[in-house]
């Protein structure tokens, strides 16, 4: 099977300190990856690697077999999307405004939007339900319309790899289940594949073909929700009491918190 | 916007331009000599040049920051201008002709805060603008300095010179500066996607291909530049490049590709109509444009400003 995405034993990190070691994934055209692990593993790190804004020292990243640091960032930004935690625009665009500069990898510097701008942009805008947003100005949104704004963006791009950094860690539960089941269809068309970093455990588990663990840089394991999140592992590594046990409506592992200062 | 529109609107434009134009010619208690139309001509397009290169300068250095409270100054360009300025003044009298150590004293500062705030093949925009504050504390220091030792004739003339005068003689000062004015204004033109993208964030015009380290090297440095120019043969112009961005971002929106233009249209109107009001206000005395353009931009700032309160309040 072809991989869309291979990253082979990258270490990554800031002046003197290594953040990541010695990591390696991939990822196949459909496929949605959670990236889960506490505080200060190195999630963030791994999305900014992935994406070029921070330059790994060793190993390498290749998308379609193609190292992305050899190829044009126009060229990967036509493969590659990421969508930000949380994005502040200082400036009074219009919502379709930004959903349009998702179109620049695709447009030539001076050209106007031609038709497959203007669908891609439709088509983001239908699938986030954000065109009743169009006409609006981004910094006036409310926290969770905004982050679809920026998935419509992002899905402008027409990427074949979305990434995802905590996504909807400032949305309500309605509002992360509209993403994720979008993100989740869009896979399942085999159109795209998503890498997401993700705080929530559950919804790791519920969503996620796959999930990688990440601890202090390593990348602890990689399987599927049921092999990667059980009471050893997540104990273990995020040192909180928990039992797991299956969703009554998908069998998939859920994650209960279980306070230390109580008898049970 | 349709075809219809758009040449709609730049005709009013242009006609407002050409208005503002006849004004700054036209105002003036002497009557109109030979000499005194070539004297007009110049003062007017180095008013149309100012006005529009600093409004464009603001526009990138806005962008680049992503705040809007920058302006081309900020830097420290005016200050490393004003200090080779009066440093000359001081040293050599009115024997040098100023405009030249106040550029070569910018090109310094320009560089000094570029290369200070650089690391790692990086400028970080919080470098750059402490690095910038930092130089530019430093070198008003030596202009004070310099300004308490000087001699009276020294001070007004350097005094004079800070306050900003668009009325220069030499036709190829006006014809140096309007070259690399134009250079710069298209640069920063032919970038308007980058800046667009840069907008949203360093790290999100990356993810839209874009080489965020290159752009932001470039137009720091041809802003810078273009703002050095002008300072060192207008001195200290004030508000053009923190106000005109803002005023020409609500009349044509964010995006660059229409926004450097306006801003471009609007700054040079604006820059005529202050220089027009500054030479008749009080006559027979003349009053330095940076008077002007502070005095009405002040204002309107503080309106804007307090406009944009009440909508995020909402």
């Amino acid at each position: 099977m072809n991989q869309l995405l291979e990253v082979k034993n990258i270490n990554a990190g800031y002046t003197g300190r290594m953040v990541l070691k010695n990591i390696s994934l991939s990822a196949r055209a459909g496929e949605l990856i959670g990236i889960i692990g506490p505080n200060g593993s190195g999630k963030s790190t791994l999305i900014r690697a992935m994406s070029r804004t921070l330059k790994p020292e060793g190993g390498e990243i290749l998308l379609d077999g193609r190292d992305i640091y050899a190829i044009s960032p126009l060229e990967s930004a036509r493969s590659i999307a990421v969508v930000p935690q949380d994005t502040l625009i200082a400036f009074e665009f219009l919502v379709r405004d930004i959903v349009m500069m998702g179109r620049i990898p695709h447009m030539r510097r001076f050209s106007r939007e031609n038709a497959s701008d203007l669908a891609a942009v439709e088509k983001a805008m239908e699938l986030t339900e954000t065109k009743n947003l169009s006409g609006r100005l981004i910094n006036e949104l409310s926290a969770g319309e905004r982050q679809r704004v920026i998935i419509a963006k992002a899905l402008a791009q027409e990427p074949r790899l979305l990434m995802l950094d905590e996504p909807t860690s400032h949305l309500d539960i309605g509002h992360q289940a509209d993403i994720f089941d979008l993100v989740r269809r869009q896979c399942d068309r085999g159109s795209l594949s998503t890498i997401a970093v993700l705080h929530d455990l559950n919804l790791a588990s519920e969503y996620c073909d796959r999930v990688l663990l990440l601890n202090n840089g390593l990348l602890i394991a990689n399987g599927t929700p049921s092999e990667v999140i059980n009471k050893k592992n997540i104990e273990e590594i995020y040192k909180a009491g928990i039992a797991v046990d299956k969703s009554p409506q998908s069998a998939k592992p859920h994650v209960f918190l279980v306070p230390k200062t109580r008898d049970m | 916007m349709t075809g219809k529109k758009s040449i709609n609107t730049f005709l009013f434009a242009a006609a407002i331009f050409a208005a503002a134009a006849a004004l700054n010619f036209f105002s003036g208690p002497v009557p109109l000599s030979r000499d005194i139309i070539a004297l007009r001509l110049i003062r007017l397009s180095m008013a149309v040049t100012a006005g529009a290169g600093l409004a464009v300068c603001g526009t990138v250095f806005q962008a680049l920051l992503r705040n809007p409270l920058a302006e081309p100054y900020i830097l420290g360009v005016s200050s490393g201008a004003g200090f080779g300025a009066i440093a000359c003044a001081v040293f050599f009298g009115g024997a040098v002709f100023l405009p030249i150590p106040a550029f070569i004293g910018a090109l310094i500062t320009i560089f000094a805060v570029y290369y200070l705030s650089r690391s790692g093949g990086r400028t970080p925009i919080h470098s750059l603008l402490l690095t910038g504050i930092v130089i530019n504390v430093i070198f008003s220091s030596f202009i004070l300095f310099l300004i308490s030792t000087a001699t009276t004739s020294v001070l007004h003339d350097a005094t004079w010179w800070l306050l900003g005068n668009l009325q220069i003689f030499d036709t190829r000062l006006l014809a140096f500066i309007s070259v690399l004015t134009v250079c710069g204004g298209l640069v920063s033109f032919f970038y308007s996607r980058e800046l667009n993208a840069i907008s949203l964030g360093e790290e999100e015009a990356i993810h839209l291909g874009i080489k965020t380290e290159q752009v932001k090297s470039i137009l720091f440095l041809v802003t810078s530049i273009v703002t050095a120019a002008l300072v060192s043969a207008c001195g200290l112009i004030g508000f053009v490049g923190l106000i005109v961005p803002h005023i020409s971002r609500a009349l044509s929106g964010p995006d660059h590709r229409k926004l450097i233009p306006t801003a471009a249209a609007f700054g040079a109107t604006f820059m005529l109509i202050s220089d027009a009001i500054s030479r008749t206000i009080m006559l027979p005395a003349e009053l330095p444009v940076g008077v002007i353009t502070a005095f009405l931009g002040g204002p309107f700032f503080l309106i804007l400003l307090k406009r944009s309160q009440r909508l995020k309040s909402k």
